[in-house]
């Protein structure tokens, strides 16, 4: 039923003999924000960018709206662009930035209600190089979304932000994907990803590790149930559930579950029939930052969370 | 297309009046020269023009490389490294739009900067004003699309900002020498008045003169004041001219096209 923004099926971009995007497939459906996660040299801007149309593949299709990214012409005003760094014209005000994008952008919005739409009016007068990187972010939002696009890629959009900027910003972008925008994020925040992206793909060294919808995703990880046991009370015949592990450090138990919930209940069930008391019992489903600490571990790479 | 070349200009335009270095130095020097250097010249004729005409045409040249080359090597080599060029590229804009806006700038601040030398060497000098000024303006606005054109190229090569002097300055020396302001060409050693006949600021100046005068500088060499020629018959004699500017815009083009950048050179 819906219908798909963007196809990616086998792409390989190299760089020589470095690889940057070593063979992934997914695809994006319209009205949605799907978000591509990794760590620092994962292959998302590389991937983003070749979307864009600033990058050609190696090997493998790309198409956005059914079109080869690279052709730019079709495309142009139905994509919205946040690049993750990007100049600005310091001596322009927000307002004449706004006034100049608009004479070269079709069905744009007027610049009181582009600059409203970020959250930018009180800064209409201000000289682009006196405002702050919150501001700018805004400001390269606004004009990534003057022309009503269908699609808009943002990559990155909050690396650099303080942690207001970045609510900012979030809340921005969750109010365009209301309002049937399709949006594809690259960010290194998970929390981010897991409050704005119906869909996700965590990216390590090129390849696609976890894909899905944001469920399927946190189902993948491991959720985990912990207790202590009162002294000299061993936990034989403990239910851990299905491919459930059991670790003990002293009192200490921890059951790393992919169902906490029922593994939760199944030992208080054992508590309870062998007249044993539990304390701090702590059950978690698994997040998403998780299961991306998973994989960048075993890649032994630098996350920033 | 033209929409997006005019919404680009209009944009181009706008920062440079902003900022002060091209108004002052690419606009605004060449202009206080034309003003100031016949003042410090004793008069007299020189490779066959009055010293006056010599020093204008000079200045108009130089005027141009200011504006045609200068200018837009440093507008686009910033543009570049900023992360602008690939910004402006994610827009509507097209590629031939972004080149256009910005050498729509220079053509016209160059009209401007022309009017102003004219103006001045009229009223502080008394130099009579040009006699095929038509031939003057196509001269000026060819020359200013050739510089461009090498602008565009040469910007590709340069690695950073800072940079843009290793080919400015040579420029600058190539139309002050060859252009008759520091030393009349009629003077040139042969082989240097030959290769710079293949070169366009030579070619340049001669337009400007023989606009100016109203006669045949085109080739000249010696002493003896050269034939008057008229409207059309000034196109003509600027034929060789005209030739050497189209192959100079033929080539920079085609190196625009090899080695122009829309994105930071790294490393």
């Amino acid at each position: 039923m819906s219908e798909t923004v963007i196809e990616v099926a086998g792409l390989r971009k190299r760089y020589g003999d470095f690889t940057a995007v070593d063979g992934i497939s997914f695809d994006v459906r319209k009205g949605e924000v799907f978000a591509l996660l990794g760590t620092n040299g994962a292959g998302k801007t590389t991937t983003i960018e070749i979307l864009e149309g600033y990058l050609k593949a190696t090997e493998g299709t790309a198409r956005v709206f059914g079109h080869d990214p690279a052709d730019r012409g079709p495309l142009r005003s139905r994509i919205g662009l946040v690049l993750q760094e990007s100049g600005l014209f310091g001596d322009l005000s927000a307002a004449e930035t706004v006034a100049a994008w608009r004479r070269f952008t079709s069905n744009a919005r007027p610049v009181a209600e582009a600059l409203d739409l970020v959250g930018l009016t009180g800064q209409a007068g201000t000289r682009v190089k006196r405002m702050s990187g919150g501001e700018r972010r805004k400001l390269d939002i606004a004009l990534a979304t003057l022309g009503h696009p269908e699609l808009l890629f943002l990559d990155e959009p909050t690396t650099g932000l303080d942690p207001e900027a970045r609510r900012r910003v979030r809340d921005l972008v969750r109010d365009l994907a209301g309002r049937g925008m399709t949006v594809l994020l690259t960010t290194h925040y998970l929390e981010e990803a897991q409050e704005l992206a119906a869909r996700v793909a965590i990216m390590d060294k090129g390849r696609i590790v976890v894909h899905g919808t944001m469920a399927e995703v946190l189902g993948q990880g491991s959720g985990r149930v912990a207790f202590e046991l009162p002294d000299g009370v061993v936990p034989e015949g403990l239910p851990v559930g299905e491919s459930g592990t059991l670790t003990v450090t002293g009192r200490r138990c921890v059951i790393v579950t992919a169902e906490p919930e029922s593994v939760a209940h199944a030992v208080l069930g054992w508590a309870q029939s062998r007249g044993v008391r539990i304390s701090g019992l702590d059950v978690r489903q698994a997040t998403l930052e998780e299961i991306f600490l998973d994989v960048a571990e075993t890649s032994g790479q630098e996350v920033r969370t | 297309m033209t929409a997006y070349t005019l919404a680009h200009y209009r944009l181009t335009l706008t920062l440079f009046w902003r900022t002060p270095v091209s108004v002052g130095v690419a606009l605004g020097f060449p202009i206080l020269f034309s003003w100031l250097l016949p003042m410090m010249v004793p008069g007299g004729v020189k490779g066959g023009a009055p010293v006056e005409v010599a020093i204008v045409t000079g200045v108009i040249v130089m005027g141009i490389a200011f504006l045609g080359f200068m200018t837009l090597v440093e507008s686009f080599v910033i543009k570049r490294q900023l992360l602008i060029l690939k910004r402006l590229r994610g827009t509507e804009l097209p590629d031939l739009a972004v080149f256009g806006g910005e050498i729509l700038t220079v053509v016209s601040a160059g009209l401007l900067q022309l009017a102003g030398i004219v103006a001045v060497a009229k009223i502080v000098h008394g130099v009579d004003l040009p006699a095929n000024p038509v031939l003057l303006v196509v001269t000026v606005v060819l020359a200013l699309a050739v510089f461009a054109a090498m602008a565009i190229a040469v910007s590709g090569r340069i690695p950073a900002q800072g940079s843009t002097v290793v080919v400015s300055l040579p420029f600058l020396v190539l139309t002050l020498g060859l252009s008759g302001f520091a030393y009349p060409v009629s003077a040139f050693p042969d082989w240097l008045r030959t290769a710079s006949s293949f070169l366009p600021f030579g070619r340049v100046a001669e337009g400007i003169t023989t606009a100016y005068l109203g006669r045949d500088y085109v080739g000249y060499a010696g002493s003896a004041v050269p034939p008057e020629v008229g409207f059309l018959e000034g196109f003509q004699v600027m034929a060789p001219g005209w030739l050497v500017l189209a192959a100079w815009l033929v080539l920079s083009l085609l190196a625009a096209k090899r080695w122009f950048r829309w994105e930071p050179r790294r490393g």
